[in-house]
């Protein structure tokens, strides 16, 4: 943001006068507010959000551990030049393991395999951090099997299981 | 250097409005439309633009709640968006801005008027928190119109109290406000006694 004070400003910490805070306060209380109608319209927005993950649940989702993390080397050149990577996570007894694999510099590749329970299907999302708002929504196969191309950046990802859900923490995704 | 609102509370609500929790949206509309009107007012638009430049600037939000989300300038950012729409409005209707020198750049506002609304902001939020009645008191002690020389019979009337406490209400709502913003970090308050 461009800053037109060229002069760096020394803080003066002489109190105000009481008639010069009276005078702000006085500013501020005599603002004219938004009609109600121009409010409601605004506040009606909302039903533009995207909707939160309704099979989430943070406090009930098992949170598991990076087991393991590889480097490995990319089948086909990455164009970004970062590094694919391989992780593992367990939960009790699901085990999760990824393969995260830079396509360019705005796209990146997520392989996925869950293991460990028995499956049948189910729901994967990518989350940015502590938010309830998918930034991608995918399916399992029924083998636990999932692909998803997202944008770089930090993610959560939550795995919706027949008998519970687990939620995966915070991975880059270069 | 200016003080801000809390950028944990900020976070925290901009969280529940991701998470659809009920009325968080509604919430930050409400905390934040006087200052979209507020920026909007020094252009001196036309009202029914005005109230556009509202619609746009919320819509914007929505949009990118995210990136305020990860931001500790919430402010500055719904200062410069509502800049940035008042500009567009007058360049589409060709109309020529009365800019006060305080926006002489087109792209963006002066550090110096985001720091203002951050402090009017502060003032906004603090004077929610105050009671009621000094609400009230406050609302008719500055209305338009009320001058340097308010009618104390008059408010007496209007607020059911008696006339002679009407000055010691005022000087205890506002030193009651002047505590809430020290303790926001809003800089050089005076001591809440002198107001008594």
């Amino acid at each position: 943001m461009t800053d037109h004070n060229h002069s760096p400003t020394i803080p003066d910490p002489t109190p105000r006068s009481v008639e010069a805070f009276i005078a702000r306060v006085g500013e501020v209380v005599r603002e004219r507010s938004a009609p109600e109608s121009v409010l409601a319209h605004a506040i009606a927005l909302s039903r533009s959000l995207p909707q939160p993950l309704s099979w989430l649940d943070r406090a009930t989702a098992m949170v598991a551990t990076l087991v393991r993390q590889d480097a490995f080397p990319a089948v086909a050149l990455s164009r970004s030049g970062a590094t694919p990577r391989h992780l593992a996570f367990a939960a009790g007894a699901v085990n999760v393991e990824l393969e995260v694999d830079p396509i360019s510099d705005v796209q990146c590749e997520i392989h996925g395999q869950v293991g460990g329970v028995h499956l049948g299907g189910g729901a994967v999302a990518l989350l940015r951090p502590e938010s309830f708002i998918p930034v991608v929504c995918g399916a399992m196969d029924d083998r636990g099997y999932f692909r998803m191309m997202v944008a770089p950046g930090d993610y959560e990802i939550a795995i919706q299981l027949p008998s519970t859900t687990v939620l995966l923490p915070v991975c880059h995704v270069p | 250097m200016a003080a801000v609102p809390s950028p944990a509370d900020t976070r925290k609500l901009l969280l529940a409005c991701q998470r659809g929790e009920p009325n968080a949206w509604d919430r930050f509309v409400r905390q934040y439309s006087k200052l979209v009107y507020s920026v909007a007012n020094r252009y001196r638009l036309p009202e029914a633009d005005i109230e556009d430049i509202h619609q746009s600037v919320f819509l914007a939000a929505i949009k990118h709640l995210e990136q305020l989300r990860q931001s500790d300038r919430v402010v500055a950012w719904l200062v410069t968006t509502t800049h940035r729409e008042c500009w567009r409005v007058g360049r589409r209707e060709q109309r020529t801005l009365d800019l006060e020198g305080d926006f002489a750049d087109v792209d963006e506002p002066v550090s110096s008027v985001i720091a203002d609304q951050e402090e009017r902001q502060l003032v906004r939020e603090e004077f929610t928190s105050l009671s009621q009645r000094c609400q009230q008191l406050l609302t008719r002690l500055f209305e338009p119109g009320a001058g340097n020389r308010p009618d104390y019979q008059r408010l007496a009337t209007q607020l059911n109290m008696a006339i002679g406490s009407i000055g010691p209400t005022r000087a205890r709502c506002l030193g009651k406000l002047a505590e809430l913003l020290r303790a926001r970090g809003m800089e050089r308050i005076p001591d809440a006694r002198e107001f008594d």
